[in-house]
């Protein structure tokens, strides 16, 4: 109630003083008119511009240009300076001196230095900025022809890292990383829209790209400003708005995508191959279901047909499961918006619809998606102006409720047709084994859906009250609300022999997999901000500026679930048609909150020498009373050195430099941390018993009661020196940046001895550290009607893990975190070769037969026993015993991290009268990753589908120097031969083109004839091309799993697109 | 003026807002109770203790004796055990289930409702007890914590209490659930399942069983001096085996006179085609068997993990994993004829010539739970495949019309039989072997009040002493027969080798299959010039055969899995200490030989 309160009072205040200005009429002093300065802005073209600002330096009179470029503007005095400013081109200032006209030409800015960008509860401009900050502008998302918002930002600028691990729609797994990774804890930037967080990431991911004006990276302490959740940086996003005269605008494409790297997958010959090589180097073979050596001779000739095994028929067919599932699907996507400015009130109305299809063929996979926005400025009077944005966003994700999984590649060998001769599904094996009735194309097809859909509705107001000329006060309110649905039912698919003869229920749709479940999840979000800011230039070379409020989040969530066992597919679906027999619901709520005050001041001294000073108190409803609160601070400072008269020699060549240093501190919340986590709470389930069996409650306390009290923010502190340089003329241009992030107090489970009955609660514990460097260069260029611009970004981290109690041991393969190496390091066995021959292998039994490592290949035992051409682990540690365990006593050594390093991207792109070509490049130079799961390498598991990549580069008494050990069917040697050895790390370098862009924009003169503003066709490309140095058929982007659960295949896309202004 | 009043305004604002804050820092939880509020009445006690059944065993293969000199299957689990290939990293060492019952005898310490909780009190020793049972018999002693810790707390970097004490402790938690826990005959049957009186002193009398063995066939080395090695033999008592067997005595019979129980037998029922011990461990609905047994029926079953078709799955695709659980040469042999001998002394024993022959005039048991028949098949395959065959099939766990519906009705994974931790089968024969090993003799009345109930379903002869001694019989060696027969595939093989002192001797053989003979004593897998036949692959049985001593003498069999994979040693009587736990807490030894 109080809360409701205050606001009511800030808006009868807002209102109050909005009603007592007078009437607002022409401005006159002493009675004589103002002068009068008119004149027509165009842009380097020579067309007229409209919707350009102009205004008075220093005063509150502000105009626009209309449809012809022209203006007309009263000037309080002769002399008077005016600001010229418009999205997207460089704002310029001009004296006026005695003119009454002036007219004047607007470069488009490209990372112009003059620029002013968007920065926290603010904006500033570039030159003055001391703080490590990157702006995309709008022209990134009009091309990229990608629905995904996150998917349009891969690459653009240096130490932003996004990372995919799903082609799928809706399912793109998509991760964000400013500068690496700050804490285990997650490190997910925060993204801010119009100054406020945004409720989830989906309602980013799911923005219409088409509304996005610019984004902003703040990547260092000046992202602190965000306070709690900014230390892994902030992603600003601000929407266009109403600007200039009428005007429509449509665009449009239509894309199809093609299968992308899928390699991982054998044929028939090609498994076969890989078993006969195997039993070749067994002297115990093992031919596993498949009976013996003429079966698989048989399959390696590509023979199709009946395999008698088993006492059944196997029918083998080389059934490409990736032609069966997979294919060309069309996806397309329509924005329409239409936009107006006056100097009283603007408005944009802008809708969109996409319906993105993965490549599934055998039902609909993807996300339908429906997105409008309202955008509406309203000046009450010269003083009080409002803002208000209303967006809703409405996302359909559909998919298969099953089959998508490890039936579709890491299970089963692709060479068991979807159907039988009678055209009813096929189990695989012929369905000879209770768990043989798999067949991805039947469950995804006939094996129900899985619905999801989002609803998003947002609305922003903000009144910004300007108290006088120096000082204004703006109050913001946002409410955010998300409504989740998910219908999933699984209805279960009867499947075949090949004589026609049902062999039992489908995978994963039998028994109480046949459900009927839905989930509804709500969640709303408030934030509120109340600021106060302070602009003033003294002497025309003193600027200062300042800002301070407070600003209060809230979010609140609830959810119910419910799930009814048996149900038939009548052609409706819903739960009240699903059996009541088994039914069962669950539901949740809770809360959570911050609360913060802020303060930023800013100084410049003539552009030349620059400060700015931040402080924050952050408070979290996660943690106890006594803890809540905590206060950050950042201070940074610039130096223009180009502005210094001893240094005017060089600024022939640097035309602008600029050396930044910051050093600040924000708190960080461990995304790990649950709402009450400090509190011992009870959680409620229910327990099995009695006679006739049924539920009852059951209840057991949270963490089985271990809590802790005392924790709080992690503390994180950034320090960054950068320099910013242009050249030529600003034709080239570079930016520098260093930093160094220290996470202390990171929240961390502590290991401590299993007595204890439970796992720890995260504590204030340890020290993790990043280093790192980022580096943009770019340069453009134009000549009469040929532009043609280059950039190329690189950044690289280093993180390093300390002091964590009982985060000492390590184990084979890739470690969480382990005290004095980087975060993820690598612990792998070192090698040396393949045994030569049998009396190497004799002569490593008697030394290291004992081995902890060797238990299950004992010399005395032939189906186990090492051989020549087996992989030789060396004894590091001396022990005498081959083991992973036991830290330095084991026979592992470090071999770097698992993250991505000198992670780059590279933009090219040329203008010729209306052709443009631009060239999107986006890669890694260094990532230690090693295959996991079930493909990792050959016979890890002898019951498995088998990656055809090993053939041929294995070990045989003809091929000794082969980069692999010898092949076995054993799966103990096996993992022996190559799981965690220092030869399967491979380094997943890559480069690939992102994004190719080609359009052609029709003369202005010609769109006139129209009756059309614009008219542009393209061809945009994304993922057509790459080259990457992971051999073993994956896709560089898929990260380390092989395709245990998923083989979904990456897909390239193919689109023409459409952009029509009316 | 105006100054003045921006500032008011200002000043207001911020005065309102700060007030506010409370209104979005200070939260409460809006779906949970914590612990302050909680366990204020009976019903909060009842609810923590229903946690506590997830404790209980499960379906789940690992406890099905793989591995073991019974079990002649490659499916894996044991395999580390049974081989000797244990390696030092992988064990579990989990304390969770004794800091939840920590937990509620604290909470039960400083209750003062008016309700009463000794039941939920008795649940928390019960469990306390079970798991530390279970820490005892893989790990020997281990750590004793009856607190709840907090990570300051210095007993996690304790040294390991020796298992003497560790016994004690498990004694002494019984001792006090035992009156506190209701008789089975009070037990509503909305909560059956729970823990009875009965349940304490069975599991009582098997840990006292368990411990009285060990101590006289094991000894003390596997304890280690408890200074380098081994948790040591502090609170050792050679006077604590005869008071643990007599207590086991008196356990076993106060189950036997007071508890209700009895054996669950319908070979009467004709329907049932003398099949009960094949449907007992497949009980579910009254469809789960001709006779239309239901689970209320059982009253054999004295703890139990309750499975339930439509609540709780077993989630394991136990019928058909069931069928790959193939039985070894050694207990195909094991079983007494009908005339309650062993084979070797019985005249009944028809020999190896034909597929069926060695399953005539034999214990219903061995049909039932290897072929869920009366009946052997007439005709078998010899072929190692994949799973390494031993010829004989596996029924025991298998489900009554297996398939998806109308024709059958389970499939896999659906299967829901209640799962037997204790049943009154074992309460029997702790209650024979006890008396065997207390007294160095048993009567025939105390054999009729207990083993011979389960002969009676087997449909053998009763065991007497002028059985025993008229055929030369050492009744020991029967009693641990008749345990090793009724038990098969219930979890207790290993642990019975490890306390009688015979795990080397026992594991380290080969696993053989079915008698292929040879010239001179053909079958139906090799002809009488000693060649396979069309039923025998022999070239598929990678470890070939081995001439063994059966009950016919000294014949070929099918190698499963060879002598040569098996190193079990001394070592072997416990599991060593997670390397993981050593390095947090450098006080814990490891066993001896790790």
């Amino acid at each position: 109630m109080k809360k409701i309160c205050c606001w009511i009072l800030v808006v009868i205040l807002f209102s109050h003083t909005a009603y007592s200005q007078n009437p607002t009429k022409d401005r006159t002093v002493t009675g004589r008119p103002l002068p009068v300065i008119s004149g027509v802005v165009r842009d380097a073209n020579g067309a007229p511009l409209s919707g350009v600002t102009v205004s008075v330096k220093n005063e509150h009179i502000t105009v626009m240009t209309g449809e012809d470029g022209k203006y007309t503007i009263h000037v309080p005095s002769a002399g008077a300076v005016l600001e010229f400013s418009h999205v997207g081109y460089a704002s310029v200032e001009k004296a006026t001196g005695t003119l009454a006209r002036l007219d004047l030409v607007l470069k488009s800015k490209s990372a112009g230095l003059s620029d002013v960008i968007v920065v926290g509860y603010g904006t500033q401009k570039k030159a003055t900025l001391t703080g490590a900050v990157e702006q995309i502008s709008a022209k990134t998302f009009e091309s990229r022809a990608v629905t995904n918002v996150g998917l349009a930002l891969q690459g653009e600028t240096p130490g932003l890292v996004v990372t995919r691990s799903s082609p799928r729609p809706g399912n793109e797994g998509l991760t964000f990383r400013i500068r690496g990774a700050t804490s285990v804890n997650g490190s997910d930037p925060l993204v801010v829209v119009d100054g406020v967080p945004v409720l989830n990431s989906y309602s980013f991911l799911n923005m219409n790209s088409d509304d996005i004006e610019s984004i902003s990276v703040l990547k260092d302490g000046s992202a602190a400003i965000y306070g709690s959740r900014a230390s892994n940086g902030v992603i600003l996003v601000t929407t266009k708005r109403g600007k200039g005269k009428v005007r429509l605008d449509y665009n449009g494409n239509l894309r199809f995508t093609t299968n992308g790297i899928i390699n991982y997958s054998p044929n028939m010959q090609q498994y076969a191959t890989e078993w006969i090589e195997a039993n070749k180097e067994e002297t115990v073979p093992n031919w596993w279901v498949w009976g013996n050596m003429d079966n698989m001779l048989k399959m390696q000739k590509g023979v199709e047909g009946a395999y008698p095994l088993f006492g059944t028929d196997y029918f083998i067919f080389n059934a490409n499961r990736i032609d069966e599932m997979f294919a060309r699907r069309y996806s397309y996507q329509h924005n329409l918006s239409i936009s107006n400015s006056t100097d009283k009130s603007g408005y944009r109305l802008s809708f969109g619809y996409a319906d993105n299809k993965g490549n599934l063929a055998t039902a609909y996979d993807g996300q339908k998606q429906y997105n409008a926005r309202f955008n509406y400025d309203y000046k009450l009077t010269d003083k009080l102006k409002l803002e208000s944005g209303i967006s809703l966003v409405d996302a359909m994700t559909s998919s298969p409720s099953v089959g998508l999984d490890n039936t579709l590649y890491g299970y089963d060998m692709p060479f068991f047709p979807a159907k039988n001769p009678f055209g009813e599904w096929f189990a695989c094996f012929n369905g000879i084994d209770g768990g043989a009735n798999r067949n991805a194309a039947a469950m995804t097809s006939d094996g129900g859906r899985d619905n999801k859909n989002s609803l998003t509705g947002r609305i922003d107001m903000k009144a910004t009250y300007q108290i006088n000329k120096d000082l204004a006060l703006e109050g913001l309110a946002s409410v955010q609300n998300e409504r989740f649905n998910e219908e999933k039912y699984v209805l279960p698919v009867p499947v075949y022999n090949w004589y026609g003869v049902q062999t039992g229920i489908g995978n994963g749709t039998g028994g109480t997999n046949n459900q009927y479940y839905t989930y509804a999840w709500t969640s709303f979000y408030q934030y509120y901000s109340a600021l106060l800011r302070y602009n003033k230039t003294i002497d025309n070379v003193h600027h200062i500026s300042a800002v301070a409020g407070i600003n209060a989040e809230k979010s609140n969530y609830q959810w119910v679930s419910a799930t009814r066992v048996g149900f038939d597919n009548l052609g409706v679906q819903d739960i009240s048609l699903a059996s009541t027999a088994a039914q069962t619901n669950g539901g949740f709520k809770s809360q959570n909150g911050r609360y913060s005050y802020l303060a930023r001041a800013n100084y410049d001294y003539g552009e030349k020498y620059l400060v700015e000073l931040l402080g924050r108190r952050d408070g979290n409803s996660r943690f106890a009373e006594g803890y809540k609160f905590k206060n950050f601070g950042s201070v940074s400072a610039g130096w223009v050195f180009t502005k210094e008269d001893m240094f005017r020699d060089i600024t022939r060549i640097v035309d602008f430099g600029k050396i930044r240093a910051s050093y600040g501190s924000s708190g960080n919340e461990a995304s790990g941390l649950g709402e009450f986590d400090y509190l011992s709470t009870i959680s409620v389930g229910t327990a099995v018993l009695g006679t006739p069996a049924a539920l009852q409650t059951s209840t057991t306390l949270n963490n089985n009661g271990l809590v802790s009290y005392t924790r709080t923010w992690e503390r994180v502190q950034q320090k960054n020196i950068g320099i910013d340089l242009a050249f030529l003329n600003s034709r080239l241009s570079a930016t520098f940046d260093y930093f160094i992030k220290d996470n202390i107090g990171m929240l961390t489970s502590v290991n401590y001895p299993s007595e204890l009955g439970g796992s720890a609660p995260m504590t204030n514990n340890g020290h993790f550290n990043t280093k790192g460097w980022e580096t943009v260069v770019s340069w453009k260029d134009a000549r009469k009607d040929f532009s043609y611009n280059l950039a190329f970004n690189i950044g690289n981290t280093h993180t390093l893990v300390t002091n964590v109690q009982g985060a000492d041991s390590y184990g084979a393969g890739k470690n969480g975190i382990v005290n004095g190496y980087p975060y993820q390091p690598w612990f792998v066995y070192k090698t040396d070769g393949y045994f030569k021959d049998q009396k190497d292998v004799d002569a490593y039994y008697a030394k290291y037969g004992n081995s902890t490592d060797l238990a299950a290949l004992q010399a005395n035992n032939p189906q186990a026993t090492l051989r020549p051409g087996d992989t030789k682990k060396v004894d590091v540690a001396g022990t005498g015993n081959i083991t992973s365990i036991g830290n330095q006593q084991s026979s592992l050594v470090y071999k770097g991290d698992g993250t991505p390093h000198f992670v780059f991207g590279f933009n090219m792109g040329a203008s010729w009268k209306g052709f443009d070509l631009s060239a999107f490049f986006q890669g890694q130079f260094k990532q230690s990753i090693m295959r996991s799961g079930w493909m990792a390498f050959p016979f890890q598991a002898i019951w498995t589908n088998q990656n055809p990549a090993f053939i041929g580069k294995t070990w045989t008494t003809s091929h000794p120097n082969a980069i692999f050990p010898r092949l076995t069917v054993n799966p103990d040697r096996a993992a022996w031969n190559y799981a965690n050895n220092d030869f399967m790390l491979q380094n997943n370098r890559y480069i690939r083109l992102k994004a190719l862009i080609v359009g052609y924009t029709l003369p202005q003169a010609i769109a006139a004839r129209m009756k059309l503003a614009k008219v542009r066709v393209y061809f945009s490309g994304n993922d057509l091309w790459e080259t990457a140095h992971v051999k073993d058929g994956f896709d560089p982007e898929m990260g380390e799993a092989s395709v245990d659960n998923n083989g979904y295949p990456y897909a390239r896309t193919w689109s023409f697109g459409l952009n029509i202004g009316f | 003026m105006k100054k003045i009043f921006d500032c008011c305004i200002i000043g207001g604002i911020c005065l309102c807002i700060v007030s506010c804050q409370k209104q979005f820092i200070d939260l409460d939880p809006t779906a949970q109770f914590t612990d302050a509020v909680y366990f204020k009445q009976p019903s909060d006690f009842k609810a923590y203790t229903a946690g506590f059944y997830n404790q209980l065993p499960g379906w789940d293969f690992s406890t099905m004796d793989n591995s073991s000199d019974l079990s002649a299957n490659a499916n894996s689990n044991g395999n580390d055990l049974g081989r000797g290939t244990i390696s030092v990293g992988s064990t579990s060492w989990d304390y969770s289930g004794i800091r939840s019952c920590n937990i509620l005898l604290s909470k039960a310490a400083a209750y003062n409702g008016t309700g009463d909780i000794s039941q939920y009190v008795g649940e928390a020793y019960f469990f306390r007890a079970f798991a530390y049972f279970g820490m005892l018999k893989r790990f020997g002693g281990v750590p004793v914590d009856t607190t709840v810790l907090d990570v300051n707390s210095p007993e996690l970097y304790a040294a390991r209490n020796s298992r003497y004490e560790v016994v004690t402790q498990i004694l002494s938690d019984l001792s006090r659930a035992i009156p506190d826990l209701p008789t089975e005959q009070t037990i509503p049957s909305t909560d059956k399942g729970r823990a009875s009186k009965w349940a304490a002193e069975a599991l009582k009398a098997q840990v006292e069983l368990y411990e009285a063995t060990w101590e006289r066939y094991v000894g003390q080395a596997p304890d280690g001096d408890g200074a380098s090695v081994g948790a040591g033999g502090k609170g050792y008592d050679a006077a604590n085996v005869n008071k643990y067997l007599s207590d086991a005595v008196a356990m076993c019979q106060d189950v036997m006179d007071n508890g209700g129980y009895a054996i669950w037998n319908k070979n009467s029922d004709p329907t049932m085609t003398n099949l009960s011990s094949w449907y007992l461990f497949n009980l579910e609905d009254a469809g789960s068997n001709p006779g239309g047994y239901d689970k209320s029926t059982n009253n054999e079953f004295i703890l139990y993990k309750v499975y339930d078709y439509t609540y709780k799955q077993g989630g394991i695709n136990l019928t058909w994993t069931s069928g790959q659980l193939y039985p070894s040469r050694k207990f195909v042999d094991m079983a007494v004829c009908t005339d309650g001998l062993p084979p070797q002394k019985s005249a009944l024993f028809q020999g190896y010539h034909h597929t069926g022959d060695e399953f005539q005039n034999r214990d219903l048991r061995l049909l039932n739970y290897l072929y869920a028949s009366t009946q052997a098949p007439a005709s078998i395959t010899l072929d190692f495949g994949s799973l390494g065959s031993s010829g004989y099939g596996n029924s025991k766990y298998e489900v009554y019309k297996y398939g998806p519906a109308p024709a059958g009705r389970r499939t896999d994974n659906t299967e829901s039989a209640n799962y037997p931790v204790i049943r009154l089968a074992e309460v029997y024969l702790i209650y024979a072997e006890a008396l065997y090993e207390l007294n160095g003799a048993i009567t025939d009345a105390q054999l009729d009040a207990s083993i011979n109930k389960l002969r009676d379903r087997a449909g053998v002869a009763h065991l007497s002493n002028a059985l025993a001694t008229a055929n030369g019989l050492d009744m020991k060696e029967e009693i641990r027969r008749e345990r090793a027969i009724e038990l098969y595939r219930e979890g207790r093989r290993f642990d019975d080798l490890k306390r009688w002192g015979i795990l080397e001797a026992s594991l380290n053989p080969s696993r053989l299959g079915r008698v292929v003979g040879d010239a001179s004593y053909s079958t139906d897998f090799k002809d009488a010039s000693g060649n396979p036949t069309s039923s025998y692959n022999a070239s598929s049985y990678v470890w070939g055969e081995e001439a063994v001593q059966t009950p016919a003498g000294t014949l070929n069999c099918v190698v499963v899995d060879s002598y040569q994979n098996h190193t079990v040693a001394a070592k072997h009587y416990l599991y060593p200490i997670p390397t993981s736990q050593i390095i947090l807490n450098k006080k814990l030894l490891q066993n001896p030989g790790y």
